[in-house]
C-alpha cells in the first residue's frame, strides 16, 4: 500500500508551528496571554459578582478568545458576511467555502493547528479516507476551502445537521460567527447554536410546522426572515443580503467592553439602590428615635460597608483587570485588522455605546454630558448616522423625540443591555399601549429591573392569571411596590390571593394589605381591653404602623385609639398624650375628618394648655363632648377672653346634642349670670348682699319651690 | 515494549498494525469512528451552565463559588468519565507532574502493568489502571466512540505508530483503560495523563497541554504529583496543582530517587514542604521514590498507607446521583441558614416598628423589613427553581 497517504493523514494531524507561519506564533502567544489573564483572573473575579448572568458573560467572553483564534488561523473569514447552511448529513466535515488566490485547501485539525494541503493533496486525502472509510472529522474540526464562485464579499459554511448536544467549542465558535443562516425548517432544534444571526431564509414547505416557529423565533429576536423554494436558491438569495448588520463587524474589542460594561452597570445600579437606602435611613435619623437610632445606625453602616468594600471595590477592581485586557485585545486586533474604524454603521454605533455605557453609570451626569455631545457631533457629519445621532444624542439631553426617532433607535442592533433600556424607556413613553414594551423585554430576555418585571406583570392581566400573578409578586420583591398595590386591588376578585400570600403583600410594605391584618388584630383586642402580653398587641401596632406609612388614615387612627385607650383607661399617663396626638395629627394631615378623633384631639390639647390647638378641634368636631369644652373654654377664658354668652350657646349645642354635664354647667352659669344681673340692679338700690351669690341664692330658693 | 510483565518485548515488524500499513488504517478507522449512540451527553453540562448557574447566582448565598466549582467538578467527571461504569464507584487517583517526571514509571512500579515511558507528546494518552478479573484494554476515541483492542494495538499507539507511520493519536484517543489483573486495590482507579507541559516548559506556550491536563485531573478524587528528584517542585508546578481546586490533601514524590543521594533528598523535601505550605496547598506526605526497583527511598509505609486509606473510603464513595443529592442539601442548609437570619433580623425590625410611635419618620425601618421579607420570599422562589433543576440533573444521571 502506498504510505502517501499516512503522511497526508500526518500533515493533517500536525501540531507545531511551521516555520513559515512563525508571525502567526507571535499573535497567537498574544493570545494565549489573553486567554491566560481571562482563565486566571478575570474568570475567577467575575464569579464573585452577585449578577445573575454573570456565567452567560462567562460564556461570551470565552466565545470571543475562541473566535478570535479562528481569525488568526482563518483571516479569509474577517470583514465578510458569513452565510451559513445547514445540511442534512450530520456526519460531515464543516467547510468554509470562500473565494481564494491561492487555491489552497486548509484544515483546522483537533490540535487547533492549520494543516495546508494544495488541490492535488486534499483530493489524494480525501479519495483515500472515502476508500479506507477513515473518519476525516476526527482529526479535524473544519476545513476552509476556495471556492470561485463565492464573491469578495462574503464566504459560506457548510453545516451539518448538529444535534442539539454537541458540544465541541471550536465548532460552536464557528457557528457563532454566521450572519445569515440559510436552514431548512427541519433545523429549527439547532437553532441556539448560532447567537442570533441577522438574517435567516428558510428554504422548505411554508406549510411545514417548525416554519411557524422559525418566524416566531425571528420576530422574538429582531432577525429578518425570509423564504425560499430551493436550497440553491435560498444560497444564492443569502449571498444577495450583503447589506446586512454584520455582528462580525463589531469588533471583538467592543464586544468585550459591553460586555464588561454590563457588569459595571449592574454595579453601579446595585450601588445607587443602596445609597438611596442610605440617604434614606440618613434622612430617618435626623429624627431622634432612641427606638430605631441603633438599628438604622447598624443598617446604615452595613450599607456603607458593602458599598465601599463590595460594590465599590469590586468596581475598580473590574476596572484595573479590564483595563489590561482590552490592551492586549486591542493589540491582537491591530494585527488582525478587525479593529479598523471605518465607515460601518454597525461598528460606530457600538462603539458609542460602549462609550456611553462605560462612561455613565446610571443616569447621566453633568461631567460626562460634553463627551456625549462630542461623541454625538462626530456621528452626525457621517452620512446616514445623523438620526441615529439626534435620537441618543436628545435622549440624553431629555429633549422630545418623535415617534420616527424611537423607531430608528430600535432598529439599532447591538449588544449593549444599557441601550436596550434606553429602549425599553422610550418605547414604553410613547406607545399607546404597552404591548411593545412587554414584547422588547422579553425578548430581550433582561428583567433585571423591577419595573420591567411589573410592567410584564402588568401586560398579562386579563390575559394570563398565574403568569401575571409570578411577575408581580417578582416585581414586588425586587422593590417595586406598585405592584405590590396592584395585586392587592385585584385581590379579591382576579387574583385569589391566599392568606399567606396577602401576608407576604403585608410584610412587604403594602399599606392596604398591612391595614387589612392590623383591623383584624385591632378588632380582636378591642374586646378584651387591648391587653399587651401576647404577640397580637406588637404585630396589630406593627401592621397599624406600616399601614400609617403609606398614608392610610384609619390605620393612623386605630394605632392613635389604642394609645388613647391605654390612656384614658389606664393611670392618665401625660406621656402618651404626644404619641397620641402624633398618630392623630397624622391622620388630620391625610385628610381625616373624623369627629371623635377631633375631639379627642382637643381634650388632649387641653390637658396639656394648648387651648387654641383645642378650640380648633372641638370647633371642627362639633361632637356633643366638643360643644362641652368649648363652652367649659368660653366659660373658663382659656386662651379666650371670657364670653358666657358664647358659653351657654356652646353648652346648648352640647345639650341638644344629648351632653349630661352641659345641662349642669348651663344651669350653672346661667344661674351665674342671672345673679349677676340682679345683683347689678339692686347695687342701684346699694343691696348689702353682693349679685352673685343672692342671685344665685335666689335662684335657687325659687326654683327649688317650682310648684308654688 | 511489553504491556504485561510476562510477555517478552518483541520486534516491531511482528506488531501486525506495524507489519501491515492497512491493518494500521483499520486500527485508525475504528479509533475515528463516530459511534452516535455514544456521543457525551452534554444536557448535563447544558442544565448546569444555562440553568442552574443562573438560578444560583440570584440565590447570592456567599459560598456560591465553592458550590460552582464542586458542580463543574461533577461537570468534568461526568464528561470524562461519560459510559465509564467500571470507574463510577471507583475512587480515582490522578497522576500528575510536568513533562517526564517519571509518572508511567512509577505507576508501572505500582501496579505491575507496563505503560510506555518514554512517549513523546505527541503520543502521550491519558490512561486509567484499573484491577479486573481478566485483563482487556479500552480505547475511547474524542467522539467517545469505545473500542476493545488488543495488546499489539496498545503497543503500536504507544509511539510505534508514530515512529513507523509518523502519525500519533494524542488528541485523537481521550482515553485508555487497562484492566489488570495485577492490580490489587479494586476499588482504586489510577489516572496516568500526560505532563501539563511541553519538554520546554513555558506555561502560556502550551495552553491546550494545560487544558486538557487540568481538565482530567479535575475529575480525579485524589492526586499524587511527581517531580524528577533532581528537579524542584517549580512556581508553575504549584500555580497548576492550584488551579485544580482539589479538596483532598495531595501526596508529593519526588521520582527517580536513584539519581540523588539520600542526604540531598531530605533537604528537598524539606524545602518542598516549606514552599507548599507557604502556598497554602494541602499535604498528606512527601516522598521519595525510587520506580526502577519499586522502593521507597524516603517515607516508608506512606505509599501502602495512602493506597489503604482510599481503598477504604472508596467502598462509602457517593456515586454520582449522591454526589448530586450532596450539592444540593449543602445548598439548602445555606439558604435555610439565610432564611433563617432573616427571619430572626424581620422580626426584630418588626418589634422595633411597632414600637416606633412617629408614623411620619418611620419610613427607612419599614423598608429595612420590607426588604428583609422580600429577601425570604424570593428565596423560597428561587429555592423551588433549584429543585426543579436539581431534579432534571437527577433525571439526567438516571437515563445514563
Amino acid at each position: 500500500m502506498d504510505r502517501n497517504f499516512y503522511k497526508l493523514l500526518s500533515k493533517l494531524n500536525d501540531n507545531s508551528i511551521k516555520k513559515d507561519e512563525l508571525d502567526k506564533k507571535e499573535i497567537l502567544d498574544k493570545l494565549d496571554s489573553l486567554r491566560f489573564d481571562i482563565d486566571n483572573t478575570l474568570i475567577p473575579f467575575i464569579e464573585k459578582i452577585g449578577y445573575y448572568k454573570k456565567y452567560e458573560i462567562i460564556d461570551k467572553i470565552k466565545a470571543i478568545v475562541s473566535q478570535i483564534s479562528l481569525y488568526i488561523n482563518f483571516p479569509e473569514i474577517i470583514g465578510k458576511t458569513v452565510i451559513g447552511v445547514v445540511s442534512p448529513d450530520d456526519k460531515a466535515l464543516p467547510v468554509i467555502h470562500h473565494k481564494s488566490k491561492s487555491g489552497d485547501y486548509c484544515f483546522y485539525n483537533i490540535h487547533e493547528n492549520t494543516a495546508v494541503f494544495t488541490k492535488n493533496e486534499y483530493d489524494e486525502l480525501m479519495s483515500n479516507a472515502k476508500k479506507y472509510e477513515i473518519n476525516i472529522r476526527g482529526l479535524a474540526y473544519f476545513l476552509s476551502a476556495p471556492d470561485d464562485s463565492m464573491t469578495d464579499d462574503s464566504v459560506l459554511i457548510n453545516i451539518p445537521s448538529i444535534k442539539k448536544n454537541d458540544k465541541n467549542t471550536v465548532r460552536t465558535a464557528l457557528f457563532r460567527l454566521v450572519d445569515v443562516l440559510v436552514i431548512s425548517t427541519d433545523g429549527y432544534d439547532c437553532i441556539n447554536l448560532f447567537d442570533h444571526p441577522v438574517a435567516i431564509v428558510s428554504f422548505d414547505n411554508i406549510d411545514n410546522k417548525n416554519d411557524k416557529s422559525l418566524r416566531d423565533y425571528c420576530n422574538l429576536h429582531n432577525i429578518e426572515y425570509h423564504n425560499q423554494e430551493l436550497n440553491t436558491s435560498a444560497i444564492n438569495f443569502a449571498n444577495t443580503l450583503i447589506n446586512v448588520r454584520c455582528k462580525s463587524k463589531i469588533s471583538f474589542y467592543i464586544r468585550m467592553k459591553s460586555l464588561l460594561s454590563e457588569l459595571l452597570w449592574y454595579l453601579a445600579g446595585e450601588k445607587n439602590a443602596l445609597m438611596d437606602k442610605f440617604k434614606m435611613l440618613n434622612d430617618n435619623l435626623l429624627f431622634k428615635d432612641s427606638i430605631v437610632e441603633e438599628d438604622l445606625k447598624t443598617i446604615r453602616n452595613e450599607y456603607s460597608e458593602k458599598m465601599d468594600n463590595e460594590i465599590e471595590k469590586y468596581a475598580n477592581e473590574l476596572k484595573t483587570i479590564t483595563s489590561n485586557m482590552l490592551e492586549k485585545l486591542d493589540n491582537i486586533e491591530k494585527i488582525l485588522g478587525t479593529s479598523d474604524k471605518n465607515n460601518d454603521k454597525g461598528e460606530d454605533i457600538a462603539e458609542l455605546i460602549a462609550k456611553l455605557s462605560f462612561i455613565y453609570k446610571s443616569f447621566p451626569e453633568d461631567d460626562s454630558a460634553e463627551i456625549i455631545r462630542s461623541l454625538g457631533n462626530k456621528l452626525k457629519d457621517k452620512e446616514g448616522y445623523s438620526e441615529v445621532a439626534d435620537v441618543l444624542m436628545k435622549y440624553f439631553f431629555n429633549e422630545k423625540l418623535s415617534k420616527i426617532q424611537v423607531q430608528e433607535l430600535l432598529n439599532i442592533n447591538t449588544c449593549s443591555v444599557f441601550l436596550d433600556h434606553i429602549k425599553i424607556d422610550l418605547t414604553r413613553e410613547y406607545s399607546d399601549m404597552e404591548k411593545n414594551c412587554t414584547e422588547i423585554i422579553l425578548k430581550n430576555e433582561q428583567y433585571v429591573r423591577s419595573k420591567d418585571l411589573f410592567l410584564i406583570g402588568k401586560y398579562y392581566i386579563d390575559k394570563d392569571k398565574l403568569l401575571s400573578k409570578k411577575y408581580l409578586f417578582a416585581a414586588l420583591y425586587a422593590g417595586e411596590k406598585k405592584a405590590g398595590v396592584l395585586l392587592w386591588k385585584k385581590s379579591k376578585e382576579y387574583f385569589e390571593l391566599t392568606n399567606d400570600e396577602k401576608k407576604i403583600l403585608a410584610d412587604c410594605g403594602i399599606g392596604e394589605a398591612a391595614f387589612y391584618f392590623g383591623e383584624q388584630l385591632y378588632k380582636a383586642l378591642e374586646k378584651n381591653g387591648f391587653p399587651q402580653d401576647g404577640n397580637d398587641y406588637y404585630e396589630c401596632i406593627k401592621y397599624l404602623n406600616i399601614a400609617g406609612a403609606a398614608k392610610i388614615i384609619d390605620a393612623l387612627k386605630l394605632a392613635g385609639n389604642i394609645y388613647y385607650y391605654e390612656y384614658s383607661e389606664g393611670e392618665a399617663n401625660a406621656e402618651k398624650i404626644p404619641v397620641i396626638l402624633k398618630y392623630y395629627e397624622v391622620a388630620k394631615k391625610c385628610g381625616s375628618v373624623d369627629k371623635t378623633m377631633h375631639e379627642r384631639m382637643g381634650e388632649l390639647y387641653m390637658k396639656n394648655e394648648n387651648y387654641q390647638t383645642a378650640r380648633e378641634c372641638f370647633e371642627f368636631s362639633q361632637t356633643a363632648g366638643s360643644c362641652f369644652f368649648l363652652g367649659e373654654i368660653y366659660k373658663n377664658g382659656n386662651g379666650v377672653s371670657v364670653d358666657d354668652k358664647t358659653a351657654l350657646s356652646w353648652y346648648e349645642k352640647a345639650i341638644n346634642a344629648g351632653h349630661v354635664q352641659a345641662q349642669v354647667e348651663y344651669d350653672r352659669l346661667n344661674a351665674k349670670i342671672e345673679a349677676a344681673k340682679k345683683v347689678t340692679t339692686t347695687s342701684s338700690n346699694t343691696s348689702y348682699y353682693s349679685t352673685s351669690y343672692y342671685s344665685s341664692s335666689y335662684y335657687s330658693y325659687y326654683s327649688s319651690y317650682s310648684g308654688w | 515494549m511489553a504491556l504485561f510483565e510476562d510477555v517478552e518485548i518483541v520486534e516491531v515488524n511482528s506488531n501486525q498494525y506495524l507489519s501491515d500499513p492497512e491493518k494500521g488504517l483499520e486500527l485508525l478507522k475504528n479509533i475515528l469512528k463516530i459511534d452516535t449512540q455514544n456521543i457525551i451527553n452534554v444536557k448535563f453540562e447544558a442544565i448546569v451552565k444555562n440553568e442552574l448557574f443562573p438560578v444560583l447566582a440570584n440565590l447570592n448565598l456567599g459560598g456560591e463559588t465553592e458550590i460552582y466549582r464542586k458542580l463543574l467538578k461533577l461537570c468534568d467527571k461526568i464528561r470524562e468519565t461519560s459510559k465509564l461504569e467500571f470507574i463510577d464507584k471507583k475512587c480515582t487517583i490522578g497522576i500528575g507532574g510536568g513533562f517526564s517526571s517519571g509518572k508511567s514509571a512509577f505507576i508501572n512500579a505500582l501496579t505491575n502493568v507496563s505503560l510506555p515511558e518514554d512517549q513523546d507528546p505527541t503520543t502521550s494518552v491519558a490512561t486509567y489502571i484499573i484491577s479486573a478479573q481478566e485483563k482487556k484494554n479500552i480505547i475511547i476515541s474524542n467522539s467517545n466512540n469505545f473500542f476493545e483492542a488488543d495488546d499489539d494495538a496498545i503497543e503500536a499507539i504507544a509511539h510505534q505508530f508514530q515512529r513507523e507511520y509518523g502519525l500519533g493519536f494524542a488528541g485523537i484517543i481521550k482515553n485508555i483503560v487497562v484492566f489488570s489483573n495485577k492490580f490489587k486495590y479494586e476499588n482504586i482507579a489510577i489516572l496516568d495523563t500526560p505532563g501539563y507541559s511541553k519538554a520546554d516548559g513555558d506555561l502560556k506556550a502550551d495552553s491546550l497541554d494545560f487544558e486538557k491536563a487540568a481538565e482530567q485531573l479535575r475529575a480525579v478524587d485524589y492526586l499524587i504529583w511527581l517531580t524528577q528528584s533532581n528537579n524542584v517542585i517549580k512556581n508553575q508546578d504549584i500555580d497548576f496543582i492550584r488551579s485544580l481546586t482539589n479538596s483532598n490533601k495531595i501526596l508529593f514524590v519526588f521520582s527517580m530517587a536513584d539519581l540523588v543521594t539520600e542526604s540531598d533528598l531530605k533537604q528537598k523535601i524539606d524545602n518542598a514542604r516549606k514552599r507548599l505550605s507557604e502556598a497554602g496547598i494541602e499535604i498528606y506526605d512527601i516522598i521519595a521514590y525510587n520506580s526502577k526497583d519499586g522502593k521507597t527511598v524516603i517515607g516508608d509505609e506512606v505509599l501502602e498507607k495512602y493506597f489503604d486509606e482510599i481503598d477504604k473510603k472508596a467502598k462509602n464513595k457517593k456515586n454520582l446521583r449522591e454526589q448530586l443529592d450532596e450539592i444540593s442539601d449543602e445548598v439548602h442548609n445555606l439558604v435555610n441558614d439565610k432564611i433563617k437570619k432573616l427571619r430572626d433580623f424581620s422580626q426584630h425590625i418588626g418589634e422595633t416598628i411597632s414600637k416606633v410611635h412617629d408614623p411620619e419618620h418611620i419610613d427607612a425601618i419599614i423598608d429595612v423589613y420590607s426588604s428583609c421579607n422580600s429577601q425570604i420570599s424570593t428565596l423560597l422562589e428561587r429555592i423551588n427553581d433549584f429543585d426543579v433543576c436539581i431534579k432534571k440533573l437527577c433525571d439526567e444521571i438516571s437515563e445514563k
